[in-house]
């Protein structure tokens, strides 16, 4: 008998911190993922903001289910399993759409947004007391602030609980607006031939930004910024409990990624800021203005430098594939010319064809490559940061707190949570306001 | 719309309708059977001749039961409008139809009562195709399900007066959707032998038929009836 393969050496005495490469190529990895990590936890579906209007849907996959999300005639959210009660087919194949109803294109049963079957052609043949099956929905759908998570488990942990301090961060995105923060019309898409958990890790991965993302660096350097090492190095890597985990930057630091913004947009924007400050606390609002990127575990990305926030999906769909669908929030109270900075900012770093994004696929993409080597060069390391008192965003405590999350859910191995003095003041700040925000679920 | 000649084709019934607006001319079409839904058909001027029997029976096709009238030759304001397009919806009424399974499909004249009635009603769902003077209707602030679909060449309506429309109902209630048909003018929904114009034509008759179809409720069988009585029995119960 083999031993089983050990994924994951923690080791705490070097310290050192190592993955096993083959967790990225092999098939039977990706299905216990699968069963325990994408049918067990809380998996992001999509935005509110997204479903505008009574019998607004959009149709998504999750852990490679296909559903609709919905709102239905009274103005619910709903999310409904694709697939027809009859004999399986889908029942919506747009993308997107307003409607009351949806019929099965098979055999014609219909339904509405609320779930019920509304006619079955034919359907005396059925007897008057046939039990109608109207749409199944996953065994939770619950939101937090406007974000939408569901879980095919019916005994998850209550969503509040399981975001854990993560929530905190949500409410430093969600806080940017007075009305409500709003994701745009249009979503970026794009595949990666790489293994999901190098996206994972990328997201908050603050080490590679300079030598991966040189290209951008300098135009924003000839841009007229001057990038200050100080204020580009304040940022702390933190643990938010339950695998969620966030790299983030001191006070003022959001704004260091992106090109100056207009005379007219600055006043605008510290106008903001300031009716920010009188209403939730100067503490709450450094935070706010700094930057940070966060993963809540297992796929869902908020990445929020101010110039943009990017909310990013992403998608396992084969061990050596994965697709992401990533979306922008805004504050929709903003005027045009930040408005429009805030999108050339954000075209201009993220997405298929921005600056940065097609430079971490090309990273990810040779590392999957180079996987084919597993059993040769078996591991990789992420031991940065590890024995520093403090863990600094550029560290990599944020990919080993999703790691052993990962360990625990996947192959049942249990690790200590890593020791680090707790992060200064400037990063504990509290909302002014106590009580809870709008929109909590 | 061409009128496909291998379906039998349906003669609209003739008749007037006393609203309290006056006395105005209609057409129908009942159906045996479990109709789908019903239409209330606003006619252009004139329309209940040339187009009411056409788009009578494009609309039986889909189950369909109809009833079409030519509001022109009363001299309505937009609430007059309103007020015949209650008449009529009573009309329907009365043949056991609820205002969840009537769409209101209006032309010029009629298009704008339909955005009217839109505004003021909860419908199954509401079509207006180059409704007369749209911008000045107040608030398009939509209660019922509306399609608005117009000609790039339209005098009354060219395509910034459509956007500022669009934009002005965005903040409706209900879901609002305008569509602007290149090269072609307020009578796009005629068919034409230019191919912009028979597309727009084409195009504009299925887009009347889906909005319909994924909003107006289906009038339930007896069987689905018991059904819904079922789950409210044990809902209460
Ligand atoms: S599979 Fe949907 S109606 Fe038969
Ligand atoms: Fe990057």
């Amino acid at each position: 008998m083999t031993a089983p393969i050990k994924y994951i050496d923690d080791d705490r005495e070097a310290p050192r911190f190592r993955v096993n490469r083959s967790a990225m190529v092999d098939p039977d990895v990706f299905a216990r993922e699968r069963d325990r990590i994408f049918s067990k936890v809380w998996l992001y579906v999509g935005h509110e903001t997204e479903l505008k209007k009574p019998n607004d849907f959009k149709t998504r996959t999750v852990a490679g289910r296909p559903l609709i999300f919905a709102r239905d005639k009274g103005g619910r959210i709903q999310v409904w399993i694709n697939s027809c009660p009859h004999r399986g087919a889908m029942i919506c194949r747009e993308r997107e759409g307003n409607a009351r109803f949806m019929t099965c294109f098979y055999h014609g049963w219909s339904f509405n947004t609320s779930g019920q079957v509304v006619s079955i052609p034919g359907d005396t043949s059925y007897g008057a007391d046939f039990e109608r099956p109207g749409l199944t929905s996953p065994a939770h759908v619950d939101s937090y602030r406007g974000f939408v998570f569901i879980s095919f488990n019916p005994d998850v942990e209550p969503l509040v609980d399981y975001l854990a301090e993560a929530k905190e961060f949500l409410d430093l995105v969600c806080d940017q607006s007075e009305v409500g923060m709003e994701v745009l019309e249009g979503t970026h898409e794009y595949s990666v031939k790489a293994n999901w958990k190098l996206l994972v890790e990328n997201s908050y991965d603050g080490y590679h930004a300079v030598s991966t993302h040189q290209r951008y660096f300098e135009m924003v350097v000839a841009s007229g910024i001057e990038l200050d090492a100080a204020r580009l190095g304040d940022s702390i890597g933190v643990d938010l409990g339950n695998g969620h985990a966030a790299s983030v930057g001191g006070p003022n630091t959001g704004g260091l990624f992106g090109r100056p913004l207009s005379e007219e947009a600055l006043s605008e924007k510290s106008q903001r800021f300031d009716r920010f400050r009188t209403k939730y606390g100067e503490a709450w609002v450094d935070r706010m203005t700094g930057a940070r990127n966060l993963v809540i575990f297992p796929n869902l990305v908020v990445i929020d430098l101010v110039m943009g926030v990017v909310i990013r999906k992403i998608d396992p769909i084969a061990p050596d594939y994965m697709e992401v669908t990533a979306w922008e929030l805004v504050p929709p109270d903003e005027g045009p010319e930040l408005k429009q900075q805030r999108l050339d900012n954000f075209l201009t770093f993220w997405g298929p064809g921005g600056l940065a994004s097609p430079d971490d696929v090309e990273a990810l993409e040779t590392c999957q490559r180079s996987f084919a080597s597993y059993r040769e060069l078996p591991w990789s390391d992420v031991s940065r940061g590890m024995s520093s008192p403090v863990a600094l965003g550029s560290d990599e405590l944020q990919m080993r707190t999703w790691w052993r999350r990962w360990d625990l859910l996947v192959n049942g191995v249990e690790h200590e949570a890593e020791p680090h003095d707790p992060p200064g003041e400037r990063f504990r700040g509290q909302r002014l306001e106590l009580e809870a925000p709008a929109g909590t679920a | 719309m061409e009128f496909d000649v291998s379906v039998p084709r349906i003669e609209p019934v003739r008749s007037r309708a006393e609203l309290r607006v006056g006395s105005v001319p209609t057409a129908e079409v009942r159906l045996f059977g479990l109709p789908r839904g019903a239409a209330l058909l606003l006619c252009e001027r004139g329309g209940l001749d040339t187009q009411a029997p056409e788009l009578m029976n494009a609309l039986a096709e889909h189950g369909y039961e109809s009833l079409a009238v030519d509001l022109a030759e009363l001299d309505l304001d937009d609430q007059g409008l309103l007020t015949a397009v209650h008449g009529l919806l009573g009309v329907l009424g009365e043949q056991g139809w609820s205002h969840d399974q009537i769409g209101v499909v209006g032309y010029g004249l009629g298009g704008r009562a339909a955005l009217v009635a839109a505004c003021d009603l909860v419908l199954g769902a509401t079509v207006s195709l180059s409704p007369r003077a749209a911008l000045e209707v107040d608030d398009p602030l939509v209660r019922s399900p509306w399609l608005a679909m117009f000609g790039e060449h339209d005098p009354d309506m060219p395509p910034a007066a459509v956007a500022e429309l669009e934009r002005r109902a965005a903040p409706a209630p209900e879901y609002a959707h305008l569509v602007v048909y290149p090269g072609v003018g307020a009578d796009f929904f005629r068919a034409s032998a230019g191919s912009l114009g028979h597309a727009a034509a084409f195009d504009s008759w299925q887009r009347v038929v889906e909005w319909l179809n994924i909003r107006v409720v289906p009038r339930p069988s007896p069987y689905a009836e018991r059904w819904a009585d079922r789950l409210q029995t044990s809902s209460a119960g």
